[in-house]
């Protein structure tokens, strides 16, 4: 009996992890861009988004993410700055109030590192983005964390003047630490 | 009779204040334009220019009541009528830029290509002209309305010169109560 109930347990496991819905904890977790200001480097952060992410240890190349950014969320702890940020010289929240991510397959690296190819979508420009990152996974909780450089230009970031780097810096980087967990 | 050879005290506050203010936008104002300084510092000047202007702009209508409600004491007879003319010019020229000046300025940061949101000190959103703000043309406007306002700031720093060396000859060279009736402290009249 004891036997069959670990077996039974096991399969459980692996089926329920088979297809693994990940849910995201915004509490303990941080999506937050890096920018450089008149030479001094600012950090700002997404309050709000909502993450599908379905990963299954066996099977990483069906992996999944599916990840929508509310732009009207950035905070970046400066009033200047935090009233320029919805307007349309930037992330224009009245015509773009999202931007995505969606990638597929999760390629391991070993040592838990990982990198998935996919698109990533701000003010409707969509660009492919390859996206490396490490995963840490224990029991039925997650924490992934990673770090991508961009161009705030190929996304139309910063219109007008703004389009030069005379005020701010061309190169952004986006850092995500991303605490989940599943159903177990 | 002291009181009517010298201002009152609502028009003494209110000229050394708006002395203080004003001479910290010029100072300012022309540094951060004509000046080399690195973008961090001058995108600070900007911001403080903007907020002490606004502080100028909603000083003003106490500045021009205390102007219209306390009669100023009379010019010394002594002074020669072309001066006095040019006294009242150049009063006339200081309150004029004191109000066209930051709604110049006003109008100007609401018609900048470069939209950037004036925060008062920091802490306050200050919202622009918003039919500036959204006029079609404001990129044909914002050139002519930037050049008034830096070439009036030059010739406020002229005139804001030529105010102060006028004040401190009459104190010092000719030794009349003309900047003596302004004093906010120093009540012994000069004989």
């Amino acid at each position: 009996m004891k036997f069959l109930s670990l077996c039974v347990a096991a399969i459980c496991t692996v089926t329920s992890a088979h297809a693994a819905n990940w849910q995201v904890d915004p509490k303990a977790s941080t999506l937050c861009f890096v920018g450089t200001q008149s030479g001094a480097s600012f950090t700002g952060c997404f309050v709000k988004y909502v993450a599908h992410i379905s990963y299954d240890a066996a099977h990483p190349d069906l992996a999944s993410i599916d990840l929508t950014i509310d732009t009207g969320s950035a905070a970046s702890g400066d009033v200047q700055r935090d009233t320029a940020l919805p307007q349309a010289d930037w992330f224009d929240i009245l015509h773009f109030p999202n931007a995505k991510f969606a990638a597929s397959g999760f390629q391991p690296k070993g040592a838990g590192n990982f990198v998935t190819s996919g698109t990533l979508t701000i003010r409707d420009q969509t660009k492919p983005l390859t996206l490396p990152f490490h995963l840490e996974i224990a029991g039925n909780a997650a924490h992934a964390t990673g770090s991508v450089a961009l161009a705030r230009t190929d996304f139309g970031v910063g219109q007008g003047e703004w389009k030069s780097a005379e005020w701010v810096a061309i190169p952004v980087a986006v850092n995500f630490d991303f605490v989940a967990t599943t159903a177990p | 009779m002291i009181k009517t050879i010298r201002y009152a005290n609502l028009p003494i506050i209110m000229h050394w204040l708006l002395a203080v203010l004003v001479l910290a936008m010029i100072g300012i104002g022309l540094s951060m334009v004509e000046l080399d300084l690195p973008p961090a510092t001058k995108f600070r000047l900007f911001q403080l220019h903007k907020s002490i202007g606004i502080m100028v702009l909603l000083l003003v209508p106490l500045r021009l009541f205390a102007r219209a409600y306390y009669r100023p004491p009379a010019l010394p007879r002594s002074i020669p009528g072309p001066e006095q003319r040019a006294a009242v010019a150049t009063h006339i020229f200081l309150y004029g830029a004191m109000v066209l000046m930051p709604l110049g300025g006003w109008a100007m940061v609401s018609l900048s290509p470069r939209n950037i949101p004036t925060v008062l000190f920091g802490l306050v959103v200050w919202p622009h002209i918003s039919w500036l703000a959204d006029l079609e043309s404001k990129a044909i406007w914002f050139e002519p309305v930037e050049f008034l306002h830096r070439a009036g700031g030059w010739a406020l720093a002229a005139v804001a010169v030529l105010h102060v060396a006028a004040a401190l000859r009459h104190h010092f060279f000719i030794k009349d109560n003309v900047l003596w009736r302004m004093l906010p402290f120093w009540r012994a009249r000069p004989e």
